[in-house]
């Protein structure tokens, strides 16, 4: 099978049934996950040429992920959290804070910088998710199930943070089952057996 | 100035470092990434994320730290004791005694053993074989409100056994009559070419220096097994002065050493040693040079066998668990690792913070015992080290380092091996 993402600005969908891999290519699109077959090319580059420091560079710089169980440091900060991908690239150390609240900012939730994520909601953690997914401007954000663990306001409020970043230019790639998301993506890849049908 | 301070000066680890100075924080098409070699410094950045691991396991990070710095303490005591016994073999191997026995004279009730030796070294002049009586004299003395052990040396023991000295040199034909060599705690500011005052009006030269930890012979009586033990004691406070060229008034008041060591010619015959030997043997008892050292090894190999069995059973015990309790903690950090995968941080980096984070723990307990290892001689500057028979010194500090290393090395394999094992999804879905 073959994706190509041309369109950098757009809503991307992957659908499927549960067990369908949906997940599986989501952690390959990201650098998380290795391939045994194909190739995988970004911007002209074979994935598999790069070394494991060049593709944590990449995860760092180029993806941001937003998951449903969130994949916080608990016991830490808000504002920690989203200063965690600037600890691996070169970010001034003074920046990072400055940085990170201007991104708490955006999501709304400025005053949360200081209390622990253990203690937030289910869509306070996902804001301070999505925060840290862009406090390093990256291009692509790739979510899997981001609203699977929220109620369906809070997940249309998710769901709409998504658009207005996809406004500013980001492309955005949702993994989900849930057909209620579809209506806010642009393109909707779906697999089944592993492959894709439409 | 202090981000500047740390990104600079804390530590630097030479390794390949990934970056993109034109997409850093601004990721764009197209994306280039390449790979120079860079020194990477673990800057401020890393601290925080090395914190982060200290806090999260501070428990058994204490449990860490008390427990190397018992295991340190031991492992510099046990090497401090055989440095002492060590120390003393080595100066009565290296010393011109071959053709000697140690003699030690049976006193009669009330005999002052004083004159008594002096009448057994004048009896021994009549041998044909008989070269030398060596003992040391002694008086108590003060300096600046510490007790002194003046000891006076004859001119045979200055040649036969010269002592190990830090600084200056052993007495020689042209040492001055009143050149000093000087040795323990208490003689801080006093450098070789000084003239000191002692309370009694005796003004000395000082031409050396010996080691605060360094032995000198005291010749004591050790009953029928004699080992070098009985021979050599820590010099607490002395100051040697060569008897030979004093005068007269200053050997009248002082004391010999219980024990002596008689030297015989070379080319005395069998015959020779034998009457010299009858002649002893009626006025006390003797022990040959070898037997002395015989008995001086297997002294080690008892202590070492008595010293070694609860402290070697502790340390690995102790070293077991250490290692133990360092893969919890690295399993109880891979949550949070997983999260610094997922925002861009290699295995390479996460192996350096976590083995930092390892670095620092144990860097504390070392730090510790090498201070105490190199200011022990101070702690007993009133209360001489002779009586704890232990040699602690900055030697003991190499086997401190040794094994510190090696536990850190150890240590440092399991972040190695765990990331070896999982990839980063691995990591990630550990966190789920």
């Amino acid at each position: 099978m073959m994706i190509e993402l041309k369109d950098i600005s757009k809503i991307y969908r992957i659908d499927g049934k549960l067990f369908y891999a949906k997940s599986t290519l989501m952690h390959i699109l990201g650098c998380l996950d290795n391939f045994n077959e194909g190739d995988y090319i970004l911007n002209d580059m074979n994935i598999s040429d790069y070394t494991a420091g060049k593709i944590a560079h990449l995860r760092n710089q180029f993806y941001g992920f937003v998951l449903q169980d969130f994949s916080l440091i608990n016991h830490k900060t808000a504002l920690y959290n989203v200063m965690t991908p600037m600890f691996f690239n070169k970010t001034p150390f003074h920046e990072m804070k400055k940085r990170a609240l201007e991104a708490l900012e955006k999501l709304g939730i400025p005053e949360q910088a200081k209390k622990d994520v253990v203690n937030m909601s289910g869509g306070q953690r996902q804001r301070v998710a999505i925060a840290r997914a862009i406090v390093n401007n990256s291009s692509v954000i790739l979510a899997d199930e981001p609203t699977g663990n929220l109620d369906s306001v809070t997940a249309d409020e998710i769901m709409n943070i998504f658009i207005d970043l996809n406004k500013e230019g980001k492309t955005i790639i949702i993994v989900t089952h849930d057909d209620h998301i579809a209506s806010f993506c642009n393109r909707v890849i779906n697999i089944s057996d592993g492959k894709i049908v439409v | 100035m202090k981000n500047v301070f740390f990104q600079t000066t804390v530590l630097c680890l030479y390794c390949k470092w990934y970056s993109n100075p034109a997409v850093a924080g601004t990721a764009q098409f197209p994306l280039v990434v390449y790979t120079p070699r860079k020194v990477m410094v673990i800057n401020m950045k890393t601290l925080i994320i090395i914190k982060s691991f200290i806090r999260k396991n501070i428990f058994p990070i204490i449990i860490i730290t008390l427990t190397m710095t018992v295991i340190l303490f031991i492992l510099v005591t046990v090497f401090g004791k055989l440095q002492y016994i060590t120390q003393a073999r080595d100066i009565y191997e290296q010393a011109d005694l071959k053709n000697s026995v140690y003699f030690e004279k049976s006193f009669n009730i009330g005999e002052d053993f004083t004159t008594a030796n002096k009448k057994v070294e004048q009896s021994l002049k009549n041998y044909s074989a008989f070269e030398s009586f060596l003992n040391t004299e002694h008086s108590l003395d003060e300096y600046s409100s510490f007790p002194v052990n003046k000891r006076y040396y004859s001119n045979e023991l200055i040649i036969k056994m010269p002592l190990r000295l830090i600084s200056g040199e052993w007495f020689s034909d042209s040492s001055g009559q009143f050149d000093a060599v000087i040795g323990g705690v208490i003689w801080g500011g006093v450098k070789v070419g000084d003239k000191i005052t002692l309370e009694s009006g005796l003004t000395v030269n000082i031409i050396g220096i010996m080691d605060s930890s360094a032995v000198s012979p005291s010749m004591n009586s050790g009953g029928s097994t004699i080992t070098v033990r009985d021979i050599f004691k820590l010099s607490e406070n002395i100051l040697i002065l060569n008897k030979s060229k004093l005068p007269a008034e200053y050997m009248s008041k002082n004391s010999s050493s219980i024990c002596s060591i008689i030297t015989y010619k070379d080319n005395a015959t069998d015959s020779e040693k034998h009457k010299m030997m009858e002649y002893l043997s009626t006025e006390g008892i003797t022990t040959e040079y070898n037997v002395i050292l015989e008995n001086t090894n297997k002294d080690i190999k008892q202590e070492i066998s008595k010293m070694l069995p609860i402290p070697l059973f502790l340390m690995i015990i102790s070293t077991i668990s250490m290692i133990c309790i360092c893969t919890l903690s690295i399993k109880k950090s891979m949550s949070e690792h997983s999260v610094y995968f997922l925002n861009g941080c290699s295995k390479r980096r996460s192996v350096i913070i976590i083995s930092s984070a390892i670095m620092t723990i144990f860097t504390i307990p070392c730090l510790i015992n090498i201070i105490l290892a190199l200011f022990f001689p101070a702690f007993l500057r009133y209360n001489p080290a002779r009586t704890m028979d232990i040699i602690v010194d900055f030697n003991c500090v190499i086997p401190l380092l040794i094994y510190t290393i090696a536990v850190l090395l150890i240590t440092s394999l399991i972040p190695i091996l765990f990331y070896r094992k999982y990839s980063p999804l691995d990591f990630y879905r550990r966190n789920l």
